[in-house]
């Protein structure tokens, strides 16, 4: 049985905001990992799961549907918050943007792109910021074009060609990455 | 992501850029490539636990205070059944006389009557005497029911106490159920329960209490709806009219298909059960094979498969998590199977109990025997699927001032009563004096072994009193002493040793003890 989300979000608006823990129950996994891809830390990802969660549930009342799904909108909060989060450490790594190798910048960070396929860093460092952005949020938070316009605030059939670039400029690159794994095979 | 949604992602892209489908190969491994560099990270537990209790608690303070809180149990439940069943629901007229009964029950958000847990201050002892049965029984059971359990006594007492010497791994066809109607092992023990922990302080100050006094919560049973079941039948089979005051007591209803469930919705103790619809469950029920159903240690599923079977099952049915704690896989087995020293007799169980704790107000809930209380969730290993669902009650209390023991010496005496008593068994082998007489008193023998207790902490207990011919049922401060030498014990499977520090229950328990010495 699916969970009414609009029946929950239509309580939550009317002041009914015990029923918000039904959206928790199903966003809350998926909000920490988008968190997670993006800041790399269990308790940094944790805090501001927490902070995306009750800045939702403070903002719910005002949720227009109309605007687009609330998936989107609540993506939208976790985007920002990561993105004030980086802002405040001053930190150089973007939202959107995998670690560089020589990266210090979070010290703490249990997760960064030395434990990636080599092919798949390289890759992705080629990228421009838009396309990175858009295609971690295609491949690895699995949202759909529509979401992420309505993340992003741009078209969906924008989203959709920065994404078809972004994949040809990593095709471009194919010969590359068959060259490393050939070299990290050959060790 | 499966390769589905990767073709997904190709077919958007080739719309795109119909160019790129000559290098379908190379970008699909490309894609392949970048999902299995995804982090595989989940969310912790724990973590996922707080936040949801934060949240529910965060939704409280911003809600109107004047303001009730939708709880839609009704349509929560409903519009998840089939819609035959829902429209005869609708015909029979029921919906709307109950959609207002089980508001926090299942989820809590929908009516107007709830804040989640909600709880009426009553003035200083409004409950009364609290020890009218169950003090006695408290002690009295921890004490009595093993002597009792032992020589083949039964009834309430055995069963409140019963995991003291415990049964619990040998209670394993009914995980549901802990600590009930169980036999202890045959033994021939006296368990010394002697305090090992650090300096513990039972003032206001320290325990918060207020003029020597705490909080007792009552559980307010049942709900405010009431139901003329005349409606239902007319006069078909009996003229429903010739009954007067009549109020629902029990709705049931179940669904007929393979693995359908079974709800009972007890009105008047305002619980609700899930169960399964047996004839739908023939091979739990009647299959023979159910004695040896291939499950066995070596190919038992991990418990975080189990937790997240019952997770799923509470998502999808709506089920409201806000007062319980992340789930725990009862292994009360294990530690059975662990000490068995003919380990291929002992009962791998197919059927398996999650435990969700119950926490109010920030103090865990304990029964009796020292175990957690909560929802539990009945997992069929064998089709991992959700056979049952029990104790989940309305939380709706009552709350009222009664005075505590605030001297942990006396508190301490208190704890070494429990299980004090000498506990006589007869033996069925290693007669002392060579005595044949089975009878004879020179077969009783006992072996004394030191119980240690850690430092306590201050919880809540579920106790009941039987007061004006009902159990009501009580939530009273406690301090849980953990048995800080597990390992020494033989035969001995209980955790934590629970004592009250209401006044009533322990007045109740030490006139018992003293009587037994």
């Amino acid at each position: 049985m699916e969970i009414d989300e609009s029946g929950i979000i239509e309580q939550c608006r009317l002041g009914k905001l015990e029923s918000f823990s039904g959206l928790y129950d199903r966003y809350a996994e998926k909000i920490y990992r988008f968190v997670y891809y993006r800041v790399s830390h269990r308790e940094t990802a944790e805090d501001l799961t927490s902070r995306i969660f009750l800045d939702a549930l403070k903002s719910v009342s005002g949720f227009d549907p109309e605007k687009g799904s609330f998936a989107s909108w609540l993506y939208r909060i976790a985007r920002n918050r990561i993105i004030d989060y980086h802002r405040t450490k001053k930190d150089e790594v973007e939202l959107d943007q995998a670690r560089r190798l020589d990266d210090k910048s979070d010290p703490a960070g249990d997760f960064d792109l030395r434990k990636m396929k080599e092919e798949v860093r390289i890759g992705l460092e080629k990228l421009n910021k838009n396309q990175r952005e858009v295609v971690m949020m295609r491949v690895w938070d699995e949202l759909s074009y529509r979401e992420i316009s309505e993340i992003t605030g741009k078209s969906e059939g924008n989203c959709k060609m920065i994404f078809s670039r972004a994949v040809r400029a990593l095709k471009e690159e194919i010969p590359v990455y068959w060259l490393i794994l050939l070299l990290i095979s050959a060790k | 992501m499966n390769e589905e949604k990767i073709k997904e992602i190709f077919d958007d892209l080739y719309q795109i850029d119909p160019e790129l489908k000559k290098f379908e190969k190379e970008l699909f491994e490309l894609v392949e490539n970048m999902i299995s560099s995804r982090p595989d990270i989940k969310m912790d537990k724990e973590f996922e636990s707080r936040l949801r209790k934060k949240l529910f608690e965060e939704a409280k303070k911003l809600k109107d205070k004047g303001g009730r809180i939708a709880a839609g149990f009704w349509k929560k439940v409903l519009f998840g059944l089939d819609k035959k069943f829902v429209y005869s629901f609708i015909f029979f007229g029921i919906l709307a006389i109950f959609s207002s009964a089980l508001v926090a029950l299942i989820y809590p958000g929908r009516d107007a009557d709830d804040e989640g847990i909600k709880i009426s201050r009553l003035k200083d002892g409004a409950f009364g005497v609290l020890n009218s049965a169950s003090g006695e029984n408290f002690l009295a059971g921890n004490s009595l029911g093993e002597r009792a359990a032992g020589l083949g006594g039964g009834g309430q007492t055995i069963a409140m106490d019963s995991s003291a010497a415990s049964p619990k791994a040998m209670s394993l066809s009914d995980s549901v159920e802990s600590g009930s109607a169980v036999m202890p092992p045959y033994g021939d023990y006296e368990y010394e329960y002697v305090y090992q922990g650090e300096e513990f302080k039972l003032d206001d100050a320290s325990i918060g209490a207020r003029d020597g006094k705490m909080e007792v919560l009552r559980r307010i049973k049942g709900f405010s709806s009431s139901f003329d079941p005349s409606v239902l039948i007319g006069d078909n089979l009996v003229d429903l009219n010739s009954f007067s005051h009549t109020s629902l007591q029990n709705l049931s209803f179940a669904e007929n298909k393979n693995d359908g469930l079974a709800v009972n919705i007890n009105f008047v103790d305002g619980s609700l059960s899930i169960y399964e619809n047996w004839i739908y469950w023939q091979d739990a029920a009647v299959d023979s094979s159910r004695i040896n159903s291939g499950i066995s240690v070596s190919n038992f599923p991990a418990d975080e498969k189990i937790i997240a079977v019952a997770d799923d099952f509470l998502k999808t049915r709506g089920i409201n998590r806000a007062y319980y704690e992340s789930g725990t896989v009862d292994d009360a087995w294990r530690a059975y199977y662990e000490k068995a020293e003919d380990k291929a007799s002992v009962y791998v169980p197919e059927v398996i109990s999650v435990l969700y704790p119950l926490n109010i107000g920030g103090r865990e809930i304990y029964d009796q025997s020292g175990e957690r209380d909560g929802l539990r969730v009945s997992v069929n290993i064998g089709k991992m699927k959700v056979s049952g669902v029990w104790t989940l009650y309305n939380q709706e209390y009552q709350s009222s001032f009664y005075p505590i023991e605030q001297d942990f010496e006396k508190v301490l005496t208190k704890a070494s009563a429990i299980s004090g008593y000498p506990i006589l068994f007869r033996g069925a082998e290693g007669i002392e004096d060579g005595s044949d007489d089975f009878f004879s008193d020179k077969r009783l023998f006992l072996r004394k072994i030191k119980v240690e207790l850690g430092t306590p902490k201050l919880e809540y207990g579920k106790f009941w009193n039987y007061s004006n011919g009902q159990s009501e049922e009580l939530l009273v401060p406690v301090l849980i002493f953990p048995i800080a030498n597990p390992d020494q014990l033989e035969n001995f499977y209980r955790k934590n040793v629970i004592v009250p520090l209401v006044q009533d229950l322990l007045t109740g328990n030490g006139r018992y003890y003293e009587i037994m010495k």
